[in-house]
């Protein structure tokens, strides 16, 4: 379970964040949604533990984030933070780097291999498994991104932005069919950002939508779209962040024309 | 079986030392008009011996194979040194927030040498060593050369340490440095080390002890980094205020901006005493290069000398003279006009009131702005002073130099403007810094009073 309570930052002056409360519940795969710019990658970054908030504190199964060293040890070998664009050392291939990172996660070696195999075969990275990450493209470095975070087997995953960063539509539906599959399980707790509602719709068990820095709304998606009397989630989370955004166009081609 | 194939098999670790072969032909390439150039000096002298060509293809040959075989020393070496995770920045954001420690192997491969590659460093250099007697075996100026390296297979097994070890010493500089960690004592004994490899018995052996003390020490000092950095502290931070203000002095580092809200001061601000132990121990290496250099040429005219007088066929050789060592010394006067020049450069720039203005309206001296100007001009007065001491002979070039730097050093520390100055009083990014706040709403005044002009109109 993922609790972020009371999260407050700043960058400089400007507030970021301001006084939010959220929490994910084991087994669940809540997705963050929000216009740019309004704080997402903020606060799954503050859930990962890359940084401390000003204000308030973030809790994994119970384990205050960042409160002693121990704590922190044993939070991180539970958790999983995949970053929009992660570091990928340009000198190692890809399989060195994911045996790097499950080894990190100590994840027991005979399973580590069979993991490996499996997710470049998947991601369909086989080919280029054992060339130096320099010379992947935009889109394999994203997938050996994913791959990165999913061979830790780590109960609790942030992931932000995962389908954004060049994927081709056979790894998008690999990746949604998979974080489907991880959706099920009861001992998976998945926190994600995703800025294209029709991705996560049928993905998602609840949604939570930033907008100024606040939670505007956190709910399911059905509810979500009972609440603003719209027919899809798209029009729905358009409705809670830009509840006039048409006639702003309309004014623009009013102008125009 | 599996385990083998991709993790811990010696093939699989060693894979980008292969790889790195791909690499050598840029060297190579880079190093054909040098060696061209060293085989026409080379062919010089042997044309003075009467058997030689200035196109000669053996000294092209023995100069490529040195270079080419010096190249793939120095990349393996680099190879381990670069996966050092403190000299990467990435690498240390990645290893700060994972679950990495020191113990666990590291994630992306091994930052300390193995045996494998102290194997091949060996043989590479054996090779290297070997070649240049198999080049022009029987040829007198490479025998005298031969002598003046010491023994071929010596030479080249001195030559990957002295390599490594400079190497090693240099990473250890940067990660001090970067990482403020200079109490410790391995830098300074290093530094005072280093001159005696060759200085003052001229022995391959006793240089190798010592070349072996020092990488040893290197090696502590850079696990002893490794270790006590502080991976899973160094973001740790609870205290708002501090966070506050350490994210403040950071924009303000590059920026300029909020830097008036970092009441800390810098940490790479360093005492008096530091400042003159690293000012000493930069004159001991400097001196003791200046030293060793000058011995060495005198050692190798003098076995010259001595061949052109007992063989009739080198009679012809001309010795070149030996550099003076007052010559050598006034060099470093040019890093101190040029930090003088940048100083007074910088006056120049952010000074509110021009030279004109001041003509017209006799200010010649305003202390707010010109106080800048004292520190360079008294950097430039001194050096200027003792530079002209020691050309009367008054005091000695070893003596200018000490005295030189530590001078230096008070100029730079007791004058104005002094680091907190800058900081909090003055412009403090030099030409890049934003004015302080009260300036700026001055100038945002001023700037609202005027009419606007967009667009040309």
């Amino acid at each position: 379970m993922i609790e972020l309570i009371n999260i407050t930052h700043h960058y400089g002056i400007k507030p970021t964040l301001r006084n939010v409360n959220l929490t994910v519940n084991t087994g669940e795969l809540l997705c963050v949604m929000g216009p740019n710019g309004m704080g997402k990658s903020t606060l799954l970054s503050i859930a990962a533990g890359l940084f401390s908030p000003i204000q308030g504190e973030v809790k994994i199964h119970g384990k205050v984030r960042r409160s002693t060293i121990e704590t922190e040890k044993a939070i991180r070998r539970k958790i999983v933070y995949l970053s929009d664009s992660p570091w990928l050392p340009p000198s190692v291939t890809g399989r060195e780097y994911l045996f790097a990172i499950g080894r990190m996660y100590r994840v027991e070696e005979d399973r580590l291999f069979d993991h490996v195999d499996k997710l470049l075969d998947l991601f369909d990275l086989t080919d280029n498994a054992d060339s130096d990450m320099s010379g992947y493209s935009t889109g394999q470095k994203k997938k050996i991104g994913i791959c990165g975070a999913l061979v830790t087997e780590s109960p609790v995953m942030i992931l932000d932005e995962p389908f954004s960063g060049g994927l081709d539509s056979s790894a998008l539906r690999v990746l949604h069919q998979f974080l489907a599959k991880l959706a099920q399980r009861q001992d998976i707790t998945i926190m994600m950002a995703v800025p294209v509602p029709e991705l996560v719709e049928d993905l998602a068990h609840r949604i939570a939508i930033i907008k100024d820095g606040q939670i505007a709304a956190c709910a399911t998606a059905e509810e979500l779209k009972n609440q603003t009397q719209t027919q899809t989630l798209s029009d729905a989370l358009e409705q809670i962040i830009h509840p006039d955004g048409n006639k702003h166009v309309d004014d623009y081609f009013e102008v125009s024309s | 079986m599996r385990k083998n194939r991709y993790l811990t098999s010696t093939w699989q670790e060693h894979r980008h030392l292969i790889s790195i072969f791909k690499i050598l032909l840029i060297p190579y390439f880079l190093c054909w008009p040098v060696s061209v150039f060293v085989a026409s000096i080379a062919s010089e002298n042997r044309q003075a011996a009467g058997d030689m060509t200035p196109t000669d293809p053996d000294a092209v040959r023995l100069v490529c194979q040195l270079f080419l075989l010096g190249a793939m020393t120095l990349i393996v070496i680099v190879f381990r040194i670069a996966n050092n995770p403190l000299l990467s920045k990435n690498y240390k954001a990645y290893l700060i927030n994972s679950t990495w420690e020191y113990g666990d192997p590291l994630p992306f491969g091994k930052c300390f040498h193995t045996w494998l590659d102290y194997l091949l460093i060996f043989g590479i250099t054996q090779l290297a060593a070997w070649s240049t007697l198999w080049a022009m075996p029987d040829h007198p100026f490479l025998i005298k050369l031969q002598w003046f390296l010491g023994s071929g297979p010596w030479f080249g097994f001195g030559l990957g340490i002295v390599a490594a070890v400079l190497l090693l010493t240099l990473l250890n500089i940067v990660i001090y440095f970067g990482q403020c960690r200079h109490h410790r004592y391995e830098l300074p004994v290093i530094t005072l080390l280093l001159p005696l490899v060759i200085h003052p018995h001229y022995n391959v052996y006793i240089g190798c002890v010592v070349l072996m003390v020092i990488y040893l020490l290197c090696l502590n000092a850079v696990r002893y980094n490794l270790r006590t950095f502080q991976w899973l502290e160094a973001n740790y931070q609870t205290d708002p205020f501090k966070q506050l203000r350490s994210q403040a002095y950071d924009i303000g580092r590059y920026t300029g901006t909020m830097y008036y809200l970092a009441p800390d001061k810098p940490s790479y601000s360093w005492t008096l005493r530091g400042k003159m132990l690293m000012g000493m121990l930069g004159c001991w290496l400097f001196h003791m290069t200046v030293v060793i250099s000058i011995e060495l040429m005198q050692r190798i005219m003098n076995v010259l000398a001595r061949e052109a007088m007992e063989n009739p066929e080198m009679s012809g050789y001309r010795l070149p003279s030996i550099v003076d060592k007052h010559q050598i010394i006034y060099f470093l006067v040019i890093p101190v006009l040029g930090f003088a020049l940048v100083n007074i450069g910088r006056w120049f720039i952010t000074c509110p009131v021009p030279i004109y203005v001041r003509y017209q309206l006799g200010y010649w001296w305003i202390r707010r702005f010109d106080i800048l100007l004292l520190q360079p001009i008294a950097m430039v007065g001194y050096a200027i002073a003792i530079s002209a001491m020691m050309t009367h002979r008054w005091i000695s070039p070893i003596l200018w130099l000490y005295s030189f730097v530590a001078g230096l050093i008070l100029i730079y520390h007791y004058l104005p403007p002094k680091d907190e100055q800058w900081q909090y009083t003055w412009k403090n990014n030099g030409f890049a810094a934003l004015p302080k706040p009260d300036e700026n709403q001055v100038r945002l005044r001023i700037k609202a009073k005027k009419p606007a002009r967009l667009f040309g109109t």
